[in-house]
C-alpha cells in the first residue's frame, strides 16, 4: 500500500520534472539551455554504459569509441550532401558492425579483459579516423553544413532532441529490466556460471546488450557532431567522456533506471558551479565529492535516498503504532 | 541403446596432467532413474557432472541425451538440451528475489517452450510450493539460510523443465530432520513430476533409502554399480570406504 502511495507520488514527481524540462528553454537562457543540453547528453551516454555496467556487470571503459563512430560518420556523409537521419543510420550499423566483431570474441572473457579491450578500440579506431585523411579530413576535423535556423531555434531544436533522446533511452531502459532479456543479463551479472547453468547463452546476451547501448551511444554522437557543427578526433573519440559517464553512474547509482540521469544531472551542474567559482582546480574538487559519494554511499545516490526513505516511513511506522 | 536409455555414457575419460581425474567410465540412466552417485571424496563424482554439464571439457568418451551426442557442447546448449544441475556450493544469482531467481530458471532451460514473462511467474509458483520457498519468495537471496539455499537452487532448475536433474550434494550440511524432508521432496520430483535424477551424496543414509540403483567411484573409476542391497555388500565399495583391512574381516566373517 506504502508502495503504491509512493509510486504514485514518483510518477507525478518525474511528471512535473518533465514539464518543467519542456518549459525550461523559454525561461531560461541560451548559456544554459546549451548546458542542459549537454546534460541531457550525458544522461544518455551514463544510460547506455549503465545497461552493460549495472545489468551484465562489464564495464565499457571505452565506450565513447561509438560516440566518435556515430559523430564522425555523421559528419562524412553529411559533407558530401547526405541527410541527418540516413547518416545517423549508418553510423549505426558501422557501430552494430564493429560490436559484433570486436564483442563476440572478447565478451567471452570473464572479468576486467572487457574493459580494458575497450580502451583499446577506442584508440584503435581514433587512429584510423586521424590517419584516413582523405575521408575524415585527419587532425583538421570535420565541418557540419550549418543549419539556417536563428541560434535561440537552434537551441531549443538540439535541447528537445537530446531530451528525446535520453528520455528514448530510459524508455528501453524499462522495457529491457521487465523482459526475459531482462532477467538474462541481471543473471549474468549476477552468476555467470549459474546462468549458463540455466541455458543463458552469455556470450550472446552480453554482445546484444552491448549492442543495444552501442546504438544509443551512436546516435548520441550523431547529434552531438551536428549540433557542435564541427568535431574532431580528440573531441569525440575523448575516453574522458567515457570516464565521465561512468562516474555519473557511479554518483547516481549503477543498474537503477534514474540513477545514471540524476548522476549525470548532479555532476554537471555541480561541475558548473564550482566552475564558476573555482576555476584552476574545479577538477579536483569535483574529484574529492565523487570519491566522498563512492565511499559513503556506495551504491549510488538514488539507492542511498530510497533506502533512507524506506527505513524512516518504518521507522515512523513502528513509532506510531 | 534402447529407448529407454536417458542418458548414455560411454568410455568418459578427463585428464588434468598426469592425473586421471576421471578414467574410462561408462553407465547408463533410464528414463525415471533415481540413480545415486558415490565415492570417497576425490573419486571424480563432481566432475563428472561437470563433464555431462560442459562446464569442463572431456580428454575422450561421449555423453549422448535423449538420443542425442551431448560431447562438446556448451553449458547453455546443454541446458536447453534439457539437462539442469545443482551446484555443491549454492550459486544463487545474488541481487535477485528467490521468486526472481526461479523466475530465471522458468523463463530459460529447456528450448522450444514459450517462456514469457508472466508464465514464469506462473512456473516459478508452482516450482516454489514444491520446494517449500512460496513464503519466502520477495525474500533476497542474501536473506537465505543454507538448507533454503538448496532449495532455491532445486527450485530454480525444476522450473528449467528438465528431463534429467543431476543433484550435487543437496543435502551436505542438514540437520538429520532437514534430510528427511529433502529425501522426500526428491522422490516426489522424481515421482510425481517424471523428472529422471542422477545424484551425488554424501549421507550414506539418504542413498540407501531413496536410489533405485547406485553407481560408486573411487580414483576416478567406476568400481560397483547396481542396488542398494548389492552395493552395500560388495567387497571393493567397503574397501574404499572402510579400507582394506576392514573389508577382509567382513568377508571373513562372513565366509
Amino acid at each position: 500500500m506504502l508502495s503504491k502511495i509512493q509510486n504514485k507520488r514518483t510518477y507525478l514527481a518525474i511528471g512535473l520534472v518533465l514539464l518543467l524540462l519542456v518549459l525550461m528553454p523559454w525561461i531560461i537562457s541560451g548559456y544554459w539551455v546549451r548546458l542542459l543540453t549537454s546534460v541531457f547528453m550525458f544522461a544518455v551516454l551514463a544510460k547506455a554504459i549503465d545497461l552493460m555496467m549495472g545489468y551484465t556487470g562489464y564495464v565499457p571503459f571505452g565506450n565513447v569509441v561509438f560516440f566518435g563512430l556515430g559523430a564522425y560518420t555523421t559528419g562524412i556523409l553529411m559533407s558530401r550532401g547526405w541527410m541527418f537521419i540516413p547518416g545517423m543510420l549508418v553510423g549505426i550499423l558501422i557501430s552494430v558492425f564493429v560490436c559484433i566483431v570486436f564483442g563476440l570474441p572478447v565478451l567471452r572473457l570473464r572479468g576486467h579483459y572487457f574493459a580494458v579491450a575497450t580502451i583499446g578500440l577506442n584508440g584503435a579506431i581514433m587512429a584510423i579516423a586521424l590517419n584516413t585523411t582523405g575521408l575524415t579530413g585527419g587532425a583538421m576535423g570535420i565541418i557540419f553544413p550549418a543549419l539556417d535556423m536563428d541560434p535561440g531555434a537552434l537551441n531549443r531544436l538540439f535541447y528537445f532532441i537530446m531530451m528525446g533522446l535520453m528520455i528514448l533511452a530510459v524508455v528501453i531502459n524499462i522495457i529491457i529490466v521487465r523482459s526475459r532479456f531482462g532477467f538474462a543479463i541481471r543473471s549474468i551479472k549476477s552468476n555467470e556460471a549459474a546462468a549458463r547453468s540455466l541455458g543463458i547463452n552469455t556470450t550472446l546476451y552480453k554482445t546484444s546488450t552491448w549492442i543495444i547501448s552501442a546504438v544509443i551511444t551512436s546516435v548520441a554522437g550523431s547529434v552531438y557532431g551536428w549540433w557542435m557543427s564541427y568535431i574532431s578526433t580528440v573531441d569525440v573519440f575523448n575516453v574522458m567522456i567515457g570516464v565521465t559517464a561512468i562516474l555519473m553512474v557511479l554518483l547516481g547509482g549503477a543498474g537503477t533506471i534514474l540513477g545514471p540521469i540524476v548522476g549525470a544531472f548532479i555532476f554537471q551542474l555541480l561541475s558548473e558551479v564550482i566552475w564558476s567559482q573555482f576555476l584552476t582546480f574545479h577538477l579536483g574538487i569535483l574529484g574529492v565529492i565523487t570519491m566522498l559519494v563512492i565511499l559513503f554511499v556506495p551504491r549510488g545516490l538514488v539507492v542511498g535516498l530510497t533506502d533512507w526513505l524506506r527505513s524512516r516511513s518504518k521507522r515512523a511506522k513502528k513509532e506510531g503504532v | 541403446m534402447g529407448n529407454n536409455t536417458l542418458l548414455d555414457v560411454t568410455n568418459l575419460s578427463v585428464h588434468f596432467g598426469a592425473l586421471k581425474a576421471v578414467d574410462d567410465v561408462t553407465f547408463q540412466v533410464k528414463r525415471g532413474d533415481l540413480l545415486g552417485l558415490i565415492g570417497p571424496n576425490g573419486a571424480g563424482k563432481t566432475t563428472i557432472l561437470n563433464l555431462i554439464t560442459g562446464t569442463i571439457r572431456k580428454t575422450q568418451g561421449t555423453v549422448v541425451f535423449n538420443g542425442l551426442d551431448i560431447s562438446g557442447y556448451t553449458p547453455d546448449r546443454v541446458a536447453k538440451a534439457g539437462i539442469a544441475r545443482t551446484f555443491q556450493i549454492t550459486k544463487p544469482l545474488v541481487g535477485m528475489s528467490v521468486e526472481e531467481n526461479v523466475m530465471a530458471g522458468a523463463l530459460f532451460g529447456k528450448a522450444h517452450r514459450p517462456a514469457t514473462v508472466k508464465a514464469a511467474r506462473a512456473k516459478a509458483a508452482v516450482c516454489m510450493e514444491m520446494t517449500g520457498m512460496t513464503g519466502k519468495r520477495d525474500l533476497a537471496v542474501s536473506q537465505l539460510t543454507v538448507p533454503d539455499r538448496k532449495r532455491l537452487e532445486l527450485a530454480r532448475s525444476l522450473a528449467t523443465d528438465p528431463d534429467l536433474l543431476l543433484l550435487d550434494e543437496v543435502m551436505a550440511g542438514l540437520r538429520p530432520t532437514e534430510v528427511d524432508e529433502s529425501l522426500s521432496l526428491i522422490k516426489r520430483i522424481n515421482e510425481e513430476m517424471k523428472v529422471t535424477i542422477l545424484f551425488i551424496e554424501h549421507v550414506m543414509r539418504a542413498v540407501m533409502s531413496i536410489s533405485m540403483r547406485i553407481l560408486v567411484l573411487n580414483y576416478g573409476k567406476k568400481i560397483a554399480e547396481g542396488t542398494p542391497e548389492v552395493i552395500s555388500k560388495d567387497p571393493l565399495v567397503i574397501e574404499a570406504y572402510l579400507g582394506k583391512k576392514y573389508a577382509q574381516r567382513r568377508t571373513a566373517d562372513e565366509g
